[in-house]
């Protein structure tokens, strides 16, 4: 039972990214994160996002993520910058993968040592690098 | 009218750490969250805010406007890996932000860790496990360390925490500050002082009386009937 749920969860995230009009690259990111065990939360088309990208958002371990996919590497290097903007006043990071630009936020202050911040940066990292 | 005056300087005076404040502050690589050892660590290792500059400046250097951290991690809650140092050293930019912009300098005096090992290997020497920088302290190295020397160590002097253990003299081609290596030595056993122990009191209990009587039949014949 346990196990099943495992698989179906990631699964109705991925449901749902692709309902979202999510991109495989953005599917695969969640996916790797889903694999690590890694809770992933529904990611819908962003309210907020970085100009010109195409963003979902939503939450991943608690912590907020938006994730906005590109033209090419370069647009998403430059779009990284702006992404320090949605982190707002709280500890978070922009990192700019490939076409994609993660932008990570610990709104609710679940993770103050910043372990799960840098473990779905690193899985990120490693998937579109 | 005085009074309104001073409060309106009050006033600015609060708000000024409030606009501070209010811009991000970005790091880049691990950190200690606050600048006491129980306030944690920060293993977020990318670029990234904080609401807050850091506590103890002299631990960091700014790097592209970047706060980078160069202290020992250790005493702040740092469980990744160790390599040990001994003195003042140089630290690649390139190490901690991966771009080649230089170095930064360590002022720490004596034995301790960081999380990476040298980059440049032909200027350093590596005597039991512990690396010493043996090659030439630049101007700028020279120029900021009445800056940084006091600070750095008045941080870490007053903490208690397992610092790499020396047990000889540095090698000679190392030619930065030496302390004395034995206050780094486990302590030897105690040794106690102790008051001499008095002396036994032996305690003869009083005979019963029926023997008394016994011995009373031995008495001298010049003190019978004396008692």
């Amino acid at each position: 039972m346990r196990r099943s749920l495992a698989v179906v969860v990631p699964a109705a995230a991925i449901a749902a990214l692709a309902a979202a009009g999510c991109s495989s690259s953005q599917e695969s990111v969640t996916r790797a994160w889903s694999d690590k065990g890694h809770a992933v939360g529904e990611l819908k088309p962003a309210a907020k996002g970085l100009p010109e990208g195409k963003c979902s958002a939503g939450t991943v371990d608690g912590l907020d993520v938006t994730l906005c996919e590109f033209g090419d590497a370069e647009a998403a290097k430059n779009a990284e910058e702006a992404g320090f903007d949605l982190v707002g006043k709280v500890v978070g990071s922009s990192v700019a993968a490939g076409k994609l630009v993660l932008v990570i936020a610990d709104t609710k202050k679940e993770d103050p040592s910043g372990r799960r911040m840098n473990e779905l940066v690193k899985l990120f990292r490693e998937r579109m690098d | 009218m005085r009074r309104l005056a001073l409060s309106m300087v009050a006033a600015v005076l609060l708000a000024v750490p409030a606009v501070a404040a209010a811009k991000d502050v970005r790091y880049a690589g691990s950190h200690p969250r606050t600048g006491r050892p129980d306030g944690g660590f920060c293993f977020l290792e990318v670029v990234h805010v904080h609401p807050a500059v850091p506590v103890n400046l002299a631990l960091y250097r700014q790097v592209n406007g970047l706060w980078v951290f160069v202290g020992d991690p250790v005493p702040f809650g740092w469980d990744g890996p160790r390599v040990r140092y001994y003195g003042h050293h140089p630290v690649a930019v390139q190490i901690l932000l991966g771009s080649r912009d230089g170095h930064v300098y360590c002022y720490l005096d004596g034995p301790h860790w960081h999380p990476y090992e040298p980059l440049h290997r032909s200027d350093w020497e590596r005597k039991d496990d512990v690396y010493y920088f043996t090659g030439a302290y630049p101007q700028e190295y020279e120029r900021d360390k009445p800056r940084y020397v006091a600070p750095v160590n008045e941080v870490y002097r007053p903490i208690v925490y397992e610092r790499p253990v020396v047990v000889g003299p540095p090698p000679p081609a190392y030619h930065g500050p030496v302390l004395d290596v034995r206050i780094h030595l486990p302590a030897p056993p105690a040794v106690i002082i102790g008051v001499p122990a008095p002396p036994p009191v032996i305690v003869i209990p009083a005979p019963p009386p029926g023997h008394q009587k016994k011995f009373k039949k031995f008495k001298h014949k010049k003190f019978k009937g004396k008692d």
